[in-house]
């Protein structure tokens, strides 16, 4: 999950999307944020068993502890700090897939450019595709706003591929955070419409298995 | 009021599984590091607030009083301190066997 901006949803789309993938197998978190906002949430009651958390990250040994647990786990997350850091490029260059959360503001876009930069220098010195999407985070259920119209024209029109799904800013995704846990084990008490998140956090985990599995088919074939 | 949802245990093949399983581990495809911090040093990923925080830690009572600071490139810090690590000792003990190893590779030691 990568982008220099703070605030963009990269924490609260590695959250969502490790849980839905955590229903059916191991997944690995690795928090390289000296926040550990993932650690913290891991603490809480609820957090899935299968879901590993790793912390204590610098950047000299990032690729050795990414590539240990990538050996005993299918799904690695990295949540990196939202700013311009060495891990988070590091990230970018030995990912399958990179995932550029973007809230639909021109600012926002800006950050997501220069992360697209990094994906695109990064593949020429590692010399492979890194795919890359763009998620479109925080958006709003009811309107689509101008400059998100904009955006998705823009990115069209550059290539740039972004995900279909979007997530919609929710309470229940910040609720993971305050209760713990998972979307699921929320109800309509703590949170309005924990349902419509639990679709929406489904709709983009699908689609990233999606992603993934042509990844794999390309790479076999 | 909604029931507390089943979370784990989706049956294999239901409505309910994204297909996640079938994935398997295995092992990252390990960049040239060097490369790969030319790269985030180039785009201006360049904040090394981990180990900046690692290296803080790193104290030590040796009686080593005297102060050198010296210039380096990120590279050279991180190719440094990494050695260190992997000796586990402190980075004036790295620069003392570098010294020494330097001085005898001069003198044609071995």
């Amino acid at each position: 999950m990568s982008s220099p901006k703070g605030g963009a949803g990269k924490t609260t789309s590695v959250a969502v999307l490790a849980t839905q993938l955590a229903r059916t197998a191991p997944v690995a978190i690795i928090d390289a944020d000296k926040n550990q906002p993932i650690v913290t949430w891991s603490k809480a009651p609820g957090f899935p068993v299968n879901i590993e958390v790793i912390s204590d990250i610098t950047d000299a040994n990032f690729y050795d502890r990414l590539d240990d647990v990538a050996r005993r786990t299918p799904f690695v997350l990295v949540d990196p700090e939202g700013t311009a850091n060495v891990i988070s490029s590091l990230a970018i260059s030995a990912a399958d897939l990179v995932i550029i959360p973007l809230q639909a503001s021109q600012l926002d876009a800006d950050q997501a450019q220069r992360a697209l930069v990094q994906v695109t220098n990064q593949e020429r010195a590692a010399r492979r595709r890194i795919a890359t999407r763009i998620l479109f985070t925080r958006t709003s259920t009811a309107i689509q706003t101008r400059t998100l119209r904009h955006l998705k024209a823009e990115l069209a029109d550059a290539g740039v591929a972004t995900f279909d799904t979007q997530l919609v800013e929710r309470e229940a995704f910040k609720a993971m955070f305050s209760f713990g846990g998972t979307l699921e084990l929320l109800d309509s008490r703590q949170v309005s419409s924990p349902d419509k998140a639990i679709a929406n956090a489904r709709a983009f985990a699908a689609e990233v298995i999606q992603v993934l599995k042509d990844i794999e088919h390309e790479r076999a074939a | 009021m909604n029931e507390r949802r089943k979370t784990f245990g989706t049956d294999p093949g239901s409505a309910d599984d994204l297909g996640a399983g079938v994935f398997q581990p295995r092992p990252i495809a390990r960049p040239d590091p060097d490369a790969a911090r030319r790269v985030a040093r180039e785009g201006g990923y360049a904040s090394d607030a981990q180990q900046l925080s690692s290296i803080a830690q790193r104290r030590h009572r040796t009686g080593r009083t005297s102060q050198l600071n010296i210039k380096v490139t990120a590279d050279h810090k991180a190719r440094f301190t990494a050695l260190a690590d992997s000796m586990n000792v402190s980075l004036s003990v790295t620069f003392e066997r570098a010294l020494k190893a330097l001085e005898q590779s001069m003198r044609g030691e071995s």
